[in-house]
């Protein structure tokens, strides 16, 4: 396999170690703290169990036994168990994307690739046209209209989404990529106009370099997008054939040895695009990207904010500048400024 | 473990001998031997976990979605529900057959293969959700319940659903006077008996067991069961190392060890 013609390579492509050939890992990692189920756990006296978020061990008689294939962790007396695959554990804070599967009385029914169903309220969403003003019998008859836009959403393992501050990139290729914690990417073009067709091919092309990437479990992340779709130009794959399981070997394999690299500059090298959340249309499904604000079992969504590309004007200032513009709005909106604030602390 | 068998009479119902004079079987194995086992986890992208299990000729697959959000009005407030299906294709045995989903059979396996579960997967971590095993049958010989359960167990591992243990099941037949672990459709019939026998392999406490036909004594009845345990153990040693077979080459892949 070519080095592939990129301007950040600095590495060369190691052998592609495939991962049919897992007998060699076995015994390369045989000293990795794995476990499967009901397999026990060493731990001394006092150990604690973490509950929630990332790990469960079930316990019989003072002994601990795992409840879930993954790696073991301690952090001094916490032991867990990191489970490899699971759907996504939310969080109060993180910033999800979702899809709507229903529209039910004044909220939208919205799935997040967790355990649960997530809501969007009417009232937490801004109006085309950021006119502010209580929701009214109309606009629940227009729900349907509220989320209409052209962005393209692909779904992959949360796993692989490393937990960054920014979540909204601009890829250098022209493709705005907003990647989020539990495994939803949204990729549109960076200006406000219509998308170009070469733009589209673009987007088709890092589309199915992210899909590449999750399907041979490697770690997502702007770096490694741009690294795999470097690769895929270089060697002049045409974005049809790059769904072919070839193909993909070869985008997944590459992309690894920058993830070392990668990991140490990921914070530095992450480029903020224009604000906002991006909502789709993808075969006529509706997305919304916002926080989550509650611990499921009834979890609600409030969007970092809904743009409307055709009726907007020009770029919205994000963050702090935005929640300070917002003082003195209506009710709905002071909690909208909070979670705006927070979300881009 | 068991006294070699005895030497069957030669001559079943077709004038077949299921046991040969070396002890050896129709297939060339030992009567306390279990079939080859090849299985693949993560095998179906779509799928929260899937795996592919052979077992002999015998090929099921398994995938798992959930937990989720109840497709259906009935859910529990404290805990998950099971949802099981179990299917098996038109093309699984010789003669081509069209199976329904809801026939006899298949309601049966999956009641078994739900209710087995529902034993095994802490429910009480996702309440109000649920929970669905989808098995297919795609080449029927023999022992298509103990490759469902072994699938569905590697599915839900695949899928990340908490679990006290693994379960493995196992089957034991009886031809020519003697016990025989994993029967395919050859030694397994209408009229032979079969336990089917579930457990956790490291606590070996029974989940499921079932016995199709009539076995002669209380005595028989022990005897089978020991059989079984011990092909399952078998079985579990060969389900163990395959997890973590893939879930190292998962970590491998992804580069990262310290999380």
């Amino acid at each position: 396999m070519e080095a592939p013609r990129s301007s950040s390579a600095s590495f060369t492509i190691l052998r592609p170690k495939r991962l049919s050939d897992n007998a060699e890992a076995v015994s390369r990692l045989s000293h990795v703290p794995i476990t499967s189920p009901g397999s026990v756990i060493l731990a001394e006296d006092h150990s604690v169990r973490a509950r929630r978020t990332l790990l469960s061990c079930g316990e019989s008689e003072n002994v601990l036994t795992a409840t879930h294939a993954g790696v073991i962790s301690r952090v001094n007396k916490l032991v867990m168990v990191m489970p490899l695959r699971s759907r996504y554990i939310l969080e109060t804070g993180v910033v999800v994307g979702g899809r709507v599967v229903e529209i039910a009385s004044k909220r939208y029914k919205m799935d997040v690739n967790a355990t649960k169903i997530a809501f969007l309220l009417l009232t937490a969403i801004k109006l085309p046209g950021n006119v502010h003003r209580r929701r009214n019998q109309e606009d629940e008859l227009n729900m349907r209209e509220y989320f209409k836009e052209g962005d393209l959403l692909v779904t992959l393992q949360s796993e692989l989404v490393k937990r960054a501050k920014k979540h909204f990139h601009e890829l250098p290729c022209g493709v705005h990529m907003t990647l989020h914690n539990n495994g939803f990417v949204f990729l549109s073009q960076t200006r406000k106009d219509a998308i170009l067709l070469e733009i589209w091919w673009r987007i088709a092309r890092v589309s199915n370099n992210i899909l590449a990437l999750d399907s041979e479990f490697n770690e997502i992340g702007p770096d490694t997008i741009m690294y795999a779709y470097e690769t895929s130009l270089a060697n002049g794959m045409e974005v049809k054939d790059m769904c072919t399981p070839d193909v993909v070997k070869i985008i997944g394999m590459g992309a690894r040895p920058m993830r070392e690299a990668a990991r140490e500059r990921f914070n530095c090298e992450l480029l903020v695009g224009d604000q906002g959340g991006s909502f789709t249309t993808y075969e006529s499904q509706i997305f919304v990207s916002g926080m989550v604000r509650r611990e499921p079992l009834i979890t609600n969504v409030w969007p970092a904010t809904i743009r409307d590309g055709r009726k907007y004007g020009g770029m919205q200032q994000h963050g702090r500048e935005a929640a300070k513009q917002h003082t003195g709005s209506s009710d709905a909106y002071k909690m909208q400024d909070k979670v705006l604030q927070a979300s881009f602390q | 473990m068991a006294p070699p068998p005895k030497r069957g009479r030669g001559g079943g119902a077709r004038g077949l001998e299921y046991i040969s004079l070396d002890g050896l079987r129709v297939d060339g194995r030992l009567h306390t031997e279990v079939r080859k086992i090849r299985c693949s986890l993560g095998t179906l992208s779509r799928a929260d976990g899937s795996a592919y299990y052979e077992q002999g000729n015998t090929r099921v697959l398994a995938a798992v979605y959930g937990p989720r959000e109840p497709t259906g009005r009935d859910f529990e407030h404290d805990k998950a529900i099971v949802k099981c299906e179990f299917s098996t294709a038109m093309f699984a045995s010789t003669a081509r057959r069209r199976t329904w989903k809801g026939d006899r059979k298949s309601t049966a396996a999956a009641i078994v293969v739900q209710r087995l579960f529902e034993g095994v997967i802490l429910l009480a971590e996702y309440p109000r959700c649920q929970i669905d095993i989808y098995v297919q049958v795609l080449q029927n010989d023999g022992g298509t319940l103990v490759a469902a359960v072994n699938a569905a167990c590697l599915a839900l591992i695949n899928a990340g659903v908490a679990m006290s243990d693994y379960v493995v099941a196992c089957s034991v037949g009886y031809v020519d006077n003697t016990f025989v672990a994993d029967p395919n459709s050859l030694e397994s019939g209408s009229d032979r008996p079969e336990l089917t026998l579930a457990i956790t392999p490291h606590s070996g406490k029974i989940c499921s067991c079932q016995l199709v036909s009539k076995l002669a004594d209380d005595a028989s009845f022990e005897s089978a069961m020991q059989y079984a345990t011990a092909g399952a153990k078998q079985i579990f040693q060969v389900l163990e190392y395959e997890v973590k077979k893939y879930s190292l080459g998962l970590l491998d892949s992804r580069g990262m060890v310290a999380l």
